[in-house]
């Protein structure tokens, strides 16, 4: 038995990088080889089950026409906003939240009670204060991501180990000190770490802004192809979506490995 | 509140470099009050390395976080050169059990976090850290991350990271007892070694006889329920010591004497 075998199964033992993306790979063509067998077998109606060669065709035309790029620049541009604003309030009070008790007191339980109302029922209140405009997107994207990341944030600083606190004391820090040379240096790639997850949920909520109220973006155009019976132009819709998801995941991922080489990681 | 004019009342000799006491410590936990210290009281002289011993669980952690000022006494007082002393400071260095490097920062940087705390600048800080990664051996790795290091590796570290601040007293909490028999041994001669060229007073705690007769001119015996110092012990065996000193008769009687009473309590 090759010993890559006998790796498999062993808890969190290391398998090969070649084993791993090949697995990987697997996933995305298998899926794709089945899509294609059932659109070509004939037995699945074309309306609603375009075939990859469908796909690819509208993914041309709309790539030439330019409404594609647009597409997406706007929901990412939307995406980046609301989470950038959301990453900008979240981190500091999640430290402090899990640093002070004072401030846990005075932002956890409201946050936990606002962290269970759904967030795309604030939709209407949103158009109703502020329009049907950008910051009406940009605002539901930061309700979205918002209470989760504070909650998030504030767990991470939590686990700073208490002596490693101490031991900069010690060494003669000043409280002030230990907040921002130890606490938020430690807290980093935990905090990078849920900003990658968070960022997912933020694409979730651009698309339901968007399917609600705007002129362009992803969301919105998969609203409108469901008008005109359009499903290929769905499938090439959500597919970008998670393409750029998939990306803003590994650009995240990178950053977070060329900025913290020094972050324990979960061995390949 | 200056403890010298005490000291002077009692006794001919000059101020102790750390003195502690009277100190009691009660904790109360879901209305049970534990007492964990109750009037423990010694005194480290200048240069000297005192160790305390006691079963798991006797209030030694508590105690030194005392002495460290992380902890607050119920009563009693701690004094460094006859000042009275409350809160941290890097008067009293402190090397823990667990790992406390800061993982974000090199073995060299590690050093220097004391000195850059106080505000050294950044060339100055880098020299002087120089030094003292040199003394703990690990000179090769002035740039590592702590991940890259083995246990041993980093209890050093965090050694020279506590000595480079030039504490008035060093504080030691079990600082091998996570690492393998071998591993202790050699960090043991280190400490030895290291205290021949480097001076400095020692507060070391650990619940290895050998361990603290090896290193110790002075072993406090901590009793248990209330933790407090039972007896005093003093370890007559020349410096410099060695790993060979344990297998020495000297080093082998005082073992059996400090048995003897640690049965006893
Ligand atoms: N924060 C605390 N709250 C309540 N009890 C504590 C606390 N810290 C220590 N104790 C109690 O004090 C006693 C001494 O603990 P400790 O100093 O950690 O012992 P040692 O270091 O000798 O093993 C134990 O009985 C422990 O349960
Ligand atoms: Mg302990």
């Amino acid at each position: 038995m090759p010993t890559w075998l006998s790796q498999i199964g062993r808890i969190r033992a290391p398998i090969p990088a070649a084993l791993y993306w090949t697995v990987a790979a697997a996933t995305f063509v298998i899926p794709a080889a089945i899509w294609w067998l059932a659109s070509s077998s004939g037995y699945v109606d074309r309306l609603f089950l375009p075939s990859p060669a469908d796909v690819a065709k509208q993914a041309v035309v709309l790539a030439e026409n330019g409404r594609l790029w647009s597409d997406i620049g706007w929901s990412v541009f939307r995406v980046f906003a609301g989470f950038t604003l959301a990453a900008i309030v979240a981190i500091p009070i999640g430290i402090l939240m899990g640093t002070y008790h004072i401030a846990d007191a005075i932002f956890e339980p409201f946050t936990d009670f606002v962290r269970y109302m759904p967030a795309a029922a604030f939709i209407p209140l949103i158009m109703l204060y502020v329009g049907i405009g950008e910051t009406a997107k940009i605002l539901m994207i930061f309700i979205g991501t918002y209470f989760q990341l504070v909650l998030l944030v504030a767990a991470v600083a939590r686990t700073v180990p208490i002596d490693v606190i101490n031991v900069a004391y010690t060494l003669g820090a000043s409280r002030r000190q230990v907040l921002t040379n130890v606490v938020v240096p430690a807290s980093l790639p935990g905090l990078v770490e849920n900003l990658r997850i968070t960022l997912g949920w933020a694409w979730t909520y651009v698309i339901v802004a968007e399917l609600i109220a705007a002129q362009q973006g992803l969301g919105f155009r998969i609203m409108e192809a469901q008008r005109f019976l359009k499903t290929d132009t769905i499938f090439l819709y959500i597919a970008i979506i998670g393409l750029l998801g998939l990306a803003s995941d590994q650009i995240m991922r990178r950053i977070s490995s060329k900025t913290m080489p020094w972050a324990e990681t979960f061995d390949r | 509140m200056n403890l010298s004019a005490r000291a002077n009342a009692t006794s001919t000799e000059s101020v102790a470099k750390l003195s502690v006491r009277d100190i009691s410590r009660r904790f109360e936990t879901r209305g049970k009050i534990v007492e964990a210290l109750k009037g423990v009281s010694f005194d480290v002289p200048s240069g000297g390395f005192y160790s305390i011993i006691g079963h798991s669980g006797c209030g030694k952690s508590t105690l030194l976080n005392i002495v460290a000022g992380l902890d607050q006494a119920t009563s009693g007082v701690v004094a460094v050169d006859g000042v009275v002393r409350r809160s941290p400071g890097p008067d009293r260095g402190m090397v823990f059990q667990s790992y406390t490097l800061f993982p974000w920062l090199s073995v060299i940087e590690n050093v220097a976090f004391g000195m850059r705390m106080g505000g050294m600048g950044k060339k100055e800080r880098r020299e002087a850290a120089q030094h003292y990664v040199e003394l703990v051996k690990l000179s090769a790795f002035v740039d590592a991350y702590p991940k890259e290091l083995s246990g041993g590796m980093r209890q050093r570290v965090a050694l020279a990271r506590a000595l480079a601040n030039k504490p008035a007293v060093l504080l030691m909490d079990e600082p091998f007892g996570a690492l393998d028999a071998e591993t202790r041994e050699q960090m043991q001669e280190l400490l030895l070694n290291v205290r021949n060229k480097e001076f400095m007073t020692v507060l070391f705690i650990t619940h290895d006889i050998e361990e603290a007769i090896l290193l110790s001119e002075t072993i406090g015996i901590m009793a248990a329920r209330p933790g407090r110092v039972a007896h005093e012990f003093k370890i007559e065996l020349p410096y410099p010591r060695d790993a060979a000193t344990k297998v020495s008769d000297a080093f082998v009687q005082n073992k059996r004497r400090l048995i003897e009473v640690f049965k006893s309590i």
